[in-house]
């Protein structure tokens, strides 16, 4: 190897500007931002949100006091800035309808931008070919059409959380009810219990053909994340999967394999549970959202950031001899919602913080550029009667063309 | 505790014994611990969130968010990796995607900021070339700082840049060289930013 050449040298004794001033700056700031000694910070997970809220209050407590946090505020505000003439969202840059929910309702968005508001609902999703979409409201499952008729309701004994339907025939809707998953048929027909106890994690259903009497067969994730499947006409022993896969967050893309994703890895397993490919995750991350392509070759997971107040786009490529996540985007505040366009090509993300909705095209190969398009405002341009403080609408589903 | 300099040495870093009892302690909330580990670190995630984002005030906060993240992650924390470099992936990459999200915001925004030349330390520039250094990497495109920050600030080789930034090492290696003979080229023939 030759020797470092004399501009290399340079560059490694290289000195940031004011950087003893800074350094001391930092070192007060992280001093202050520390818990009181001998207190242990307190593990971080995807629901004790508590201690995270305690050192985020002290951790902003220092940027407000220091020059340097002014520059923080003003990025994130500037972030956030509504005032500015911003793209409005008139169309999609793939094919296909949107489906999106805030605590005002949910809203169907065209390839052109239009949008209809299917009513006062908490969640949605879509049937398997874009025909129906079953939302939530409280203890009510209701399949509605996509401009908003209703098809069929039925009322459950626990608060209704994350219907999912079979594909392809959406002959099936899984949901959660309180911490019991059930099932119900696609005409709101034969509702009952599978599992009593299950993780706050939706299920994942096995994809299947358009036979008369398919197996429908549902994976979900037990309390502690382990991962189980169980045919829901026939719902003897449940497979399992081994003890040491743990999800929060169950994919099974219509031509893919079943992801368990976990804070650590993405475990692969076959259709009878058994682990094919693990695929590890970056350190330290924690799991938010997760979505799969149609082909099931990618995944995108929202996880927070490498700090507190912030989230990042993970993309992996799940198929292939060399499965590999990489880091798309971090943004301050969370993702509100992601999902994979039909054709598997874009990625929407929402960013509450600011208002913004982000489509993302990976890129194509490694010298090419992920391509970002960003409409700006879209609490105000879904939902223009919803006042200054317009909840977000979070994005829930990019579903075929009708 | 009592108010030391902050040493910007180019010798930081900790023997990994001593980093993984600092690590330890840092673990039971011994601010001693956290200090030591920030000396030994913090600067050089500074330096290249600096040469990454032209702004030292954003660098400064991104280096900060940077440490205190990888403090607060520390009961999650592999012992058997090194620390240093841990929080110096988290400090490139937020620096990597602060100046994306300025890129982004620019081209709805006003004027963009990437226009503006780096600012300049009043204490610093007694060396010309020094200075003529600083103005030639702030002049480089963001790909190009990103792999000269990993490389010869953060001392990260081809092959861990190539796998931190998710690029072929023959990519790394590419602009790598290109990035070196923009700046010789610029240096040498006296052009500076701005």
């Amino acid at each position: 190897m030759s020797p470092p050449s004399k501009l290399e040298r340079e560059l490694t004794a290289y000195r940031a500007p004011d950087e003893a001033r800074a350094a001391e700056r930092g070192l007060d700031v992280v001093r202050r931002s520390l818990p009181p000694e001998g207190q242990q910070t307190a593990r971080s997970g995807l629901r004790r949100r508590g201690a995270i809220a305690a050192v985020a209050a002290a951790l902003l407590a220092g940027l407000a006091l220091t020059p340097a946090g002014a520059s923080v505020r003003d990025w994130i505000a500037g972030a956030i800035d509504t005032d500015a003439e911003r793209p409005v969202l008139d169309r999609l840059p793939a094919g296909g309808q949107l489906l999106s929910s805030s605590r005002r309702g949910s809203w169907v968005i065209a390839e052109d931008g239009s949008r209809r508001r299917l009513g006062a609902y908490q969640q949605a999703s879509w049937s398997p070919s874009g025909l129906f979409v079953a939302v939530v409201r409280g203890n009510l499952l209701t399949a509605v059409e996509p401009d908003g008729d209703e098809r069929w309701s039925l009322s459950a004994e626990g608060r209704v959380a994350d219907p999912v339907w079979a594909g392809p025939s959406g002959f099936r809707i899984a949901y959660r009810s309180g911490s019991s998953l059930r099932v119900v048929n696609g005409d709101g027909t034969g509702d009952r219990e599978l599992v009593d106890d299950v993780a706050p994690v939706a299920a994942a259903w096995m994809p299947g053909t358009l036979d008369l009497a398919p197996p429908f067969v549902v994976a979900f994730a037990e309390p502690d994340g382990r991962v189980r499947a169980v045919d829901v006409d026939n719902p003897a022993e449940p497979l399992k999967a081994p003890g040491w896969v743990r999800a929060e967050s169950l994919l099974w893309p219509s031509r893919g394999k079943l992801l368990a994703v976990s804070d650590s890895e993405v475990v692969v397993l076959s259709r009878s549970l058994r682990p094919r490919r693990r695929i590890p995750l970056p350190e330290a991350t924690q799991i938010d959202d997760a979505a799969a392509s149609p082909s099931g070759r990618r995944l995108v997971i929202a996880a927070a950031g490498s700090s507190l107040g912030r989230s990042e786009l993970l993309l992996g490529r799940v198929a292939g001899s060399r499965s590999r996540v990489r880091r798309v985007f971090e943004v301050p505040g969370r993702y509100g919602g992601i999902a994979f366009s039909p054709d598997g090509k874009w990625i929407a993300a929402g960013w509450p913080e600011a208002d913004s909705w982000l489509f993302i095209r990976p890129r194509a190969n490694r010298k090419s550029l992920d391509r970002i398009e960003a409409f700006d405002g879209i609490g105000r341009q879904l939902d223009p009667g919803g006042g200054p403080r317009t909840p977000f609408p979070e994005i829930e589903g990019w579903c075929c063309a009708p | 505790m009592a108010k030391r300099g902050v040493q910007t040495s180019a010798t930081e870093g900790l023997p990994r014994r001593q980093e993984r009892r600092l690590i330890d302690q840092a673990r039971k909330g011994s601010e001693d611990a956290v200090e030591a580990l920030f000396r030994a670190y913090w600067a050089r995630a500074y330096r290249a969130a600096q040469m990454v984002c032209r702004d030292p005030v954003a660098a400064e906060d991104i280096a900060q968010e940077a440490f205190l993240a990888a403090i607060r992650r520390l009961d999650r924390f592999d012992r058997r990796r090194p620390f240093g470099p841990w929080v110096h992936r988290i400090a490139v990459n937020r620096a990597i995607d602060w100046t994306r999200a300025r890129a982004l915001r620019a081209e709805s925004g006003p004027a963009p900021l990437e226009s503006l030349p780096a600012r300049s330390d009043p204490g610093s520039g007694d060396d010309p070339r020094e200075q003529g250094l600083a103005e030639a990497i702030g002049a480089l495109s963001a790909e190009h700082r990103a792999v000269i920050a990993m490389r010869y600030v953060l001392e990260m080789s081809p092959g861990e840049i190539a796998a931190e930034l998710g690029l072929p090492r023959g990519t790394v290696n590419s602009r790598l060289r290109r990035a070196l003979d923009r700046l010789e080229s610029t240096l040498q023939s006296g052009e500076v930013a701005g």
